[in-house]
């Protein structure tokens, strides 16, 4: 019997696991198998949420499971691929670099080198590492724990999982910039990506990934599922920046689950401002006290886009501060959905929350549904929520018209300006002004 | 520079001006005064092109150009000011990069290069010495947290980058302290040379104890009905507003 509001899994996803199996045919590991074994029953056991589970109430589906996927073909990178990868990295930001092409990584542009940080394939690991096994109870616990059948399905057709591991007390010198691109080469493809992050007590790193894919339409897309598992441990601290530019008839479904252990401090960043329908859940799990947790997001979404941010935020310790601000701009018929849960649970004494959501409508058949939601258990807590939902306003265009600003220019500057706490957020520096420009550039579009 | 011939103006249906003339010369400073409801804020809002007025009957010409026909900020790039009795808060911009967006968006569209940010930083700290403001002013958000008095000696810096050909101020003495209107005052006649014009509008003769008028012009329920030189001001304050209201008819030019 599936869950209540779920649907069944179309029978079309059964054969990708099939064929993965054939193709894979017995070359990974025993573990890494029963991950995969696990991900498939509980997927088909779960089902698909429809948009009477309240949590994708507002965000129909269907068009995403209908499709007949085909699995990537194998990895084959020529000089023109090559070419298109290297392009997607910022060649301003002195950074590590790691590549994935549809799932894959691609060993010729990937580049982590420095003593303390540790690239990992996992399923190339062949039961000998010694971080195999811990790494292996994280995933196969978070699998038994979510009802969020996504996992399951990434889990179940995922065949090249990548761990990134900083070891203690290592402070990354320089920021590792990850490129997930995604082609579909004329059909329409599922792409199950998996990343990890270990980031070991004392240590500090900074990621900035972006999700891409060239140009789709309706017969040549791609549906990306990513799984990421942030494990921060006592003390550590990890920054996430995270651009999402799929092309504009692509799915993105991203799923990050972090956890924290005392003192650490996690930032996270999510910028959405590509594909047809993105949703992203994102959960972040306090395990021990004084943890710091940032949760930022921009959406921008122009045409028939549409982009779900859920996230979850688990209170249940003592002394842990969290903010969280998503603000967005949304224009043409595009609709954006924001249903941010903060638990602060009976135990959670002086936790500090704060979550905000505000988003401008650049058009009048845009729309926005934002749901804030606080649940507080425990009595001794500095807590505030709340969201706003405006347009731009005719006194502050004309203002700004009035001295010498054309209509385009004044736009993009009340844009910009109403995004300012989120960019507020982030350090200065070449990271902050390459997402700062990929902003204005999608704002310019959109106006 | 500026002729203004029967100039109707209305708001949702309600005529609000009702035929004003007015010429203004290069190098003339022109004060309308007049009681609340009059009809000035609408003349300043109708000259800088903002929506919601319909010009019923009436035109305005600007340097032998019919300036209806501009966009807001065709007339401001054309180097017509309004300074706002009540300029709006826009938290997130810093004033800098505000003061820079509206100086190069004027040279660009003089043909003129990008300032490069030492010039242009140049520049900012020269316009705020001859105004007597600080550096500090720069690094704030668009007037947002700014009283009375720093919003509109942040219009005054704007209208001093922008080096307008016609500036017409609006209440800009409203909600100023003696400091800050003296602050202001400054910055306007620093800026009057023999081809810039101005409009200045006013409740109260205050201001122009400051800002010396050529010419007042009295504007009642929509009509300037009396105009004269700086000593119009002066009988105005002391009979006030009724005594035009009786006397009006008698235009002096």
């Amino acid at each position: 019997m599936l869950p209540k509001y779920q649907v069944e899994v179309p029978e079309h996803f059964r054969a990708l696991f099939n064929r993965l199996n054939d193709r894979l045919n017995g070359q990974r590991d025993k573990s890494f198998q029963s991950l995969q074994i696990k991900g498939e029953k509980g997927l088909f056991n779960k089902g698909f949420p429809t948009t009477r589970n309240e949590d994708y109430k507002y965000t129909s589906l269907n068009r995403v499971y209908n499709k007949d996927y085909e699995l990537p073909g194998p990895l084959k990178v020529d000089a023109p691929l090559m070419e298109k990868l290297r392009g997607r990295f910022n060649s301003r930001l002195d950074a590590h670099r790691i590549c994935f092409h549809n799932g894959q990584l691609v060993p010729e542009l990937t580049d982590v080198n420095e003593e303390g940080v540790e690239l990992l394939d996992f399923s190339a690991l062949g039961g000998e590492h010694p971080l195999e096994s811990e790494l292996m109870k994280h995933l196969d616990q978070t699998l038994s724990q979510t009802d969020n059948p996504f996992l399951h399905l990434n889990a179940a057709l995922c065949s090249h999982p990548v761990v990134l591991v900083v070891k203690k007390n290592h402070q990354t010198a320089r920021p590792v910039e990850v490129i997930f691109h995604y082609d579909a080469d004329g059909k329409e493809v599922i792409v199950n990506p998996q990343f990890m992050v270990l980031a070991r007590e004392n240590s500090k790193i900074t990621v900035v990934e972006t999700q891409c894919s060239d140009s789709s339409n309706e017969e040549n897309l791609v549906f990306a599922n990513v799984f990421q598992r942030w494990i921060v441990e006592k003390n550590a601290s990890t920054d996430h920046v995270k651009i999402q530019e799929m092309g504009k008839s692509d799915f993105i479904i991203h799923n990050l689950i972090a956890s924290q252990e005392g003192n650490s401090h996690f930032y996270a960043l999510t910028a959405d401002l590509g594909s047809r329908i993105a949703r992203n859940n994102l959960e972040v799990h306090l395990l021990e006290s004084h943890t710091d947790t940032d949760m930022f997001g921009l959406f921008m979404g122009d045409g028939q886009q549409h982009i779900d941010n859920q996230t979850f935020l688990d209170h249940a310790i003592p002394h842990c501060e969290s903010r969280e601000w998503y603000k967005g701009v949304l224009s043409g018929r595009s609709r954006g959905v924001f249903n941010g849960k903060v638990l602060v649970r009976q135990d959670a004494q002086k936790t500090n929350a704060f979550q905000q959501n505000n988003t401008l409508l650049a058009s009048d058949h845009a729309r926005m549904d934002s749901k804030p939601q606080l649940e507080i258990y425990a009595d001794d807590v500095k807590c505030s929520h709340g969201a706003t939902i405006g347009q731009m306003e005719d006194e502050i265009l004309f203002y700004l018209k009035s001295r010498g600003l054309d209509e385009a220019d004044a736009g993009e500057l009340v844009k910009v300006a109403f995004l300012a706490e989120v960019f507020n957020s982030m350090d200065e520096g070449e990271i902050k002004n390459t997402l700062s420009e990929r902003v204005r550039q999608k704002l310019r579009q959109i106006q | 520079m500026l002729k203004i011939k029967d100039l109707k103006v209305s708001v949702e249906d309600t005529e609000i001006l009702k035929g004003v003339n007015l010429e203004i010369k290069p190098g003339e400073v022109h004060a309308i005064m007049g009681p609340n409801g009059s009809g000035k804020s609408t003349l300043g809002f109708v000259l800088a092109g903002k929506d919601d007025y319909e010009v019923t009957s009436g035109s305005v010409e600007y340097l032998g150009e019919d300036l209806l026909e501009l966009s807001p900020d065709e007339r401001a790039r054309a180097g017509v000011f309004l300074g706002f009795q009540y300029p709006v808060e826009i938290p997130g911009v810093s004033n800098a990069n505000f003061l820079k967006m509206i100086i190069n968006s004027l040279r660009k569209s003089k043909g003129q290069e990008a300032l490069d940010s030492v010039a242009m930083l140049k520049l900012l700290k020269e316009k705020l010495a001859t105004l007597g403001m600080d550096v500090s002013m720069l690094k704030r958000s668009l007037n947002d947290g700014f009283s009375g008095g720093e919003k509109k000696r942040n219009e005054i810096l704007q209208m001093a980058v922008l080096e307008p050909k016609l500036a017409i101020l609006d209440e800009t003495d409203s909600g100023l302290d003696i400091d800050a209107l003296k602050v202001v005052s400054d910055g306007v006649n620093a800026m009057r040379t023999a081809d810039r014009g101005f409009l200045i509008i006013t409740h109260y003769q205050r201001l122009l104890n400051y800002i010396v008028p050529d010419y007042v012009h009295v504007l009642v329920d929509g009509e300037i009905v009396k105009s004269g030189d700086k000593s119009l001001a002066l009988e105005l304050e002391e009979k006030g507003y009724d005594w035009v209201k009786k006397t009006s008819g008698e235009v002096v030019s």
